[in-house]
């Protein structure tokens, strides 16, 4: 999902580190297990916010608000490349962590090149149906708050179907897990940018998200 | 009384109907509808009653302190209530336990935290159902919990099921045969799998469950794979197809039948008139098997136990426990798994550190990031019983022995944990030195652990391995024993590596004495895992079957390898009782005192001639030039020399040396080899040694000292357990002699240490006697 010329964005393109993201790839590529729970719903406002209809799912803050303007439905999921992968990478902490340190980034970029892939197929789905789909969004950023997470975990029974546990801080773990809520159209949708409530977004070159 | 091994039908999904006939939102606690809404939880119990249900779950799912706070016993009372009325004496109920949907450990809540909940959950029910059923486990570590606080505080039978994907693991990454393993032996009713899959995907499931456990079995798939539409659960099978998979798990011999989320009574019925009687399942084949919780080792043919886990000799070791470097131990957890060991056995017994809290720390480590089984490794009950309610797997304790205290107090623990158990050939008598008393205490070990219901194959006996070096026959004794043991079907462990104690070379040695040990049907070798690729070598094997000769072979064999002269010990010109004591020579020491007699008195013979040779050998010895056979050796061949000057002495009425040095071997450890080279060598130093021997009283101490004042007390402990009571004796003696000193030494035993109790360090003979030379001088 993820090559090691992706993974040399990070690590720098010389011989070594292209050594090193070929090793992170594979090790990788052989403890994730890409797995997800995903659903749709109509929106509901409420007074303190937006909610999916027959769920407990509040989607709490501004910027939430304005990327779903104009949307009367919601795509919503949890998705994980599993416990194995955070297991390997524990493990690498001890031994070589130059490597550990690889395989994490790695890690998470497999599960957002995951993410990616769900969003991609659902926003075909809808297209055929002629409607559209905005860019995802997740809980923590902007100001929708990152307590938000229990409530897609109980929504979308994640504990239950993927083994989701939540940290006492509010992590989920297994550590590269998402979740995120997408906006459904009927008509087009907010185009911006996910820099936009980006909190590096003053100190960012631009150089490593794919925005 | 529920008969576990006749048909049971359970019932179906209860939370998909709830949310269905309550209109409550996904994701809302749904066992509030046992207070806010108890006709609905009602109805959909009596549906599954009506449908043909033997037992059904009550609506307490999520009912506990995490999910519910301070509403959780009176949800769960309400619940019972709902569950006992539907029933109507027609069915059972059970107590449903699902998930705490914490993370526990590092990071989220303790497993203390995780115990306190469930506990309150089995409270809150008072045994007002009639069983338990902690159900939809992905996490071996909660599922382990929550049985345990439900043995802890109820007294109802147990079921137990876990979730599991497609490709056979949990969320987790739990195996079924491991979970089958680790929980089989742990005193639950039934094991089951649940939730995740449908009836089709449980099929290969339910198969390899049944061949891992003799319990019976329990299925309760979903009506297939999960979609969710608009808030809704949906799910891809209809009742026909579910019942048709369910009739074939049922044919395996899997009696105890129901369905997860997105059955509805209908399936239920279906189910009850599809699975009618008692199938018969395929016989259970006993095997050895140790569990982490995402692997099992089945300990067939000889299986390595990683030994390095362990302080004992090992000074970085020791420092990175002092200092709590975990990150050292586990990485030599990790190295170990990575270079062949199939098992690791964790040992972190350091006197003046806090054993439990480090055993604790160090078994939650290794599970993250190791999947090998782990064997828990302490001479303290205590210690075993923490590590083996943490430890989220089958594990084997290391160990039980002959002593009775020992064994009342470490089976139980087998037996409540589901460990496997290691049973050493020794008792209060200490080690047999012959085969036959080594079988008799393994076979009355096996008998106490089969009569406590610890099963054969979790039994693995220990016929010790002594030091070659210090005792002729050790090896031939051990394997001896261990094959008369391997004959009555138990299982068999032995620590490799002790067979080389002060022996060069000692991997040559190691690795022989594990191919002979392998050959006689060793089980279980605990050992480096390095080790277990190195060719043995036929001297190390003459060696070990006290071939005439092969010490001398094996010494010369060791020391051509390491280019080392052996003229170099002795050379030409040196004095003939150098010579002789140096070459291990006796005779040719006793002639050398009586001719040296004949010119000088037997003082100037001892400290001219004598003490030199062996001055000589402990810097040999120091230098690694000599090992521990050629000290004895020489300690013997002096002590022929100087019989000659005691008999002069006495002939001339000379007195014997007032220089007393008072020995032993603290109490409760029988490990006195140490002991003994120092009072060899000791004694050739002209000291007058009273040896009082090993698990020596405290009072026996004081009394020898009190008899012998003034002299010098010598105390040795190998275990980090007695380390304790050497400090107890000190504590005692100083009492009445407050500036008595006292030498102490033994494998656990560091400087610090030493200090700490008021003693003096010697590492070694050589150390005791300069010390003694000090105090006496």
């Amino acid at each position: 999902m993820i090559t090691e010329k992706q993974l040399a964005v990070y690590l720098g393109k010389d011989e070594g580190a292209l050594e090193l993201a070929r090793r992170a790839v594979a090790e990788v590529e052989k403890t994730a297990r890409c797995r997800c729970v995903e659903a749709t719903g109509r929106l509901i406002a409420e007074e303190d916010g937006l909610r999916v209809e027959n769920t407990v799912l509040k989607l709490y803050g501004n910027d939430i608000a304005r990327l779903l303007e104009g949307c009367d439905a919601v795509y919503y999921f949890c998705a994980t490349i599993g416990s194995e992968t955070d297991r390997l990478i524990e493990s690498l902490k001890l031994t070589d962590l130059t490597l550990a340190y690889a395989v994490d980034l790695c890690a998470g970029l497999w599960v957002d090149a995951y993410c990616d892939e769900l969003e991609k197929n659902q926003r075909a789905r809808l297209e055929e149906k002629g409607k559209s789909l905005t860019r995802r969004f997740s809980c923590g950023y902007g100001d929708m708050p990152l307590a938000s997470q229990a409530s897609f975990i109980d929504a979308l029974k994640a504990d239950k179907f993927l083994g989701i546990r939540m940290t006492e801080g509010g992590m989920m773990i297994p550590s590269k897990t998402v979740s995120a809520v997408a906006g459904i159209s009927d008509g087009p949708v907010n185009g911006g940018r996910r820099c936009d409530v980006c909190v590096k977004r003053g100190s960012c070159d631009g150089g490593i998200c794919s925005d | 009384m529920i008969d576990f091994r006749g048909r049971i039908i359970l019932d179906g999904a209860t939370g998909s109907l709830l949310s269905e006939r309550s209109g409550a939102p996904a994701g809302y606690r749904l066992e509030k509808l046992n207070v806010e809404n108890p006709d609905v939880v009602y109805s959909v119990h009596r549906d599954y009653v009506d449908a043909g249900s033997n037992v059904i779950y009550t609506n307490t799912f999520g009912a506990n302190p995490l999910k519910l706070g301070a509403e959780t016993g009176e949800v769960i009372k309400a619940a019972i209530e709902i569950a006992r009325k539907a029933a109507g004496g027609k069915a059972y109920v059970a107590l449903d336990v699902g998930p705490l949907g914490k993370l526990i450990g590092e990071g989220g809540i303790s497993f203390d935290e995780a115990y306190e909940n469930y506990a309150a959950v089995i409270r809150a029910a008072e045994d007002k159902t009639d069983v338990i059923v902690i159900e939809t486990m992905t996490d071996l570590a909660d599922a382990r919990i929550a049985l345990l606080a439900a043995k802890e505080n109820s007294s109802l039978p147990i079921m137990l099921s876990m979730s599991f994907e497609e490709n056979g693991r949990s969320a987790f990454g739990t195996d079924i045969e491991s979970f089958a393993r680790t929980v089989s032996g742990m005193g639950v009713s039934a094991i089951g799998i649940n939730c995740s899959v449908g009836p089709f995907q449980m099929l290969p499931m339910a198969e390899k469950l049944l061949s891992c456990t003799k319990l019976p079995v329990f299925i309760k798939p979903n009506a297939g794979m999960p979609r969710f539409e608009n808030g809704r659960t949906v799910y891809d099978i209809d009742k026909v197809q579910f019942c048709d998979a369910m009739k074939k798990i049922h044919s395996l011999g899997v009696n105890i039948l129901g369905g997860c989320c997105g059955t509805t009574p209908d399936y239920i019925r279906t189910l009850a008139e599809e699975t009618a009687g008692v199938a018969e399942r395929p016989e259970y084949r006993p095997v050895r098997a140790l569990s982490s919780s995402t692997s099992t080792v089945i300990v067939e043919g000889m299986k390595v136990v990683g030994e390095r886990i362990n302080p004992t000799g090992k000074k970085v070791f020791q420092k990175a426990l002092r200092e709590g470097d975990f990150d050292y131990i586990l990485a030599q957890g990790i190295e170990q798994a990575q270079s062949g060991a199939d098992v690791l056995d964790v040992n972190v017994g350091l006197n003046g550190t806090d054993e439990k809290a480090n055993m604790v720390r160090v078994v939650e480590g290794l599970q993250k990031v190791v999947s090998k089984p782990l064997v828990i490794d302490s001479s303290s009950p205590e210690v075993l019983e923490a590590a083996l309610r943490r430890y989220n797997g089958k594990a084997l304790i290391n160990s039980v022995n002959g002593k009775k205290s020992s064994i009342d107090s470490v089976l139980p623990l087998a037996k409540k944990y589901g460990a496997a158990v290691v049973c050493l050939a020794l008792d209060e008598n200490g080690i047999p030195d012959t085969i036959e008393g080594r079988v008799a205490i393994g076979k009355m070990l096996v008998a106490e652990c089969l009569k406590r219901g610890i099963e054969k194959e979790d039994i693995y006996v220990d016929t010790l391995t002594m030091a070659q070096s210090a005792q002729k026959g050790s090896a031939v004794c051990t394997l001896g024993a261990l094959g008369e043991i391997k004959k009555t079907g138990a299982g068999t462990i032995l620590g490799v590596s002790n067979i080389s104690f002060g022996m060069p070379h000692r991997e040559d040695i190691n690795a022989c004495f594990l191919s002979m040990a392998k050959d006689a049907g060793l089980d279980l070798a605990i050992i480096n895992p390095s080790l277990i690729n190195i060719k043995p070598s036929d001297y190390a094997r003459d060696f070990l079957l006290d071939k005439q000769g092969a010490v001398e072979e094996y010494i010369a064999y060791a020391a051509k390898t390491d280019s080392v002269k052996t003229e170099e010990l002795a050379p030409e010109g040196a004095p003939d009782m150098t010579k002789a004591i140096v070459g291990g020579m006796g005779s040719l020491a006793k002639e050398t005192a009586e001719k040296l007699i004949k010119d000088m008195s037997p003082l100037d013979v001892a400290a001219k001639h004598i003490i030199p040779a062996l001055d000589r050998v402990g810097e040999l010895y120091e230098s690694g030039k000599i090992f521990l056979p050629q000290l004895i050796a020489a300690a013997d061949s002096a002590k022929q020399a100087f019989a000659v000057l005691e008999e002069k002495m006495k002939e001339s009425g000379e007195a014997e040396g007032d220089r007393c040095f008072v020995l032993a071997t603290v109490k409760g450890d029988i490990h006195d080899i140490g002991k003994n080279i120092v009072k060899a060598v000791v004694s050739n130093y002209g000291f007058k040694v009273i040896d009082l021997g090993r698990d020596v009283d405290y009072k026996t101490v004081l009394d020898a000292v009190e008899k012998n004042y003034p002299c010098v007390l010598g105390l040795s402990a190998l275990m980090t357990t007695t380390a304790q009571n050497m400090a107890d004796t000190i504590g005692l003696v100083r009492q009445k002699y407050p500036d008595l000193p006292v030498l102490v030494g033994g494998a656990v035993i560091t400087p610090e240490y030493a200090k700490s109790i008021g003693g003096i360090y010697c590492k070694d003979a050589n150390a005791t006697v300069r010390e003694l030379k000090k105090i006496f001088a």
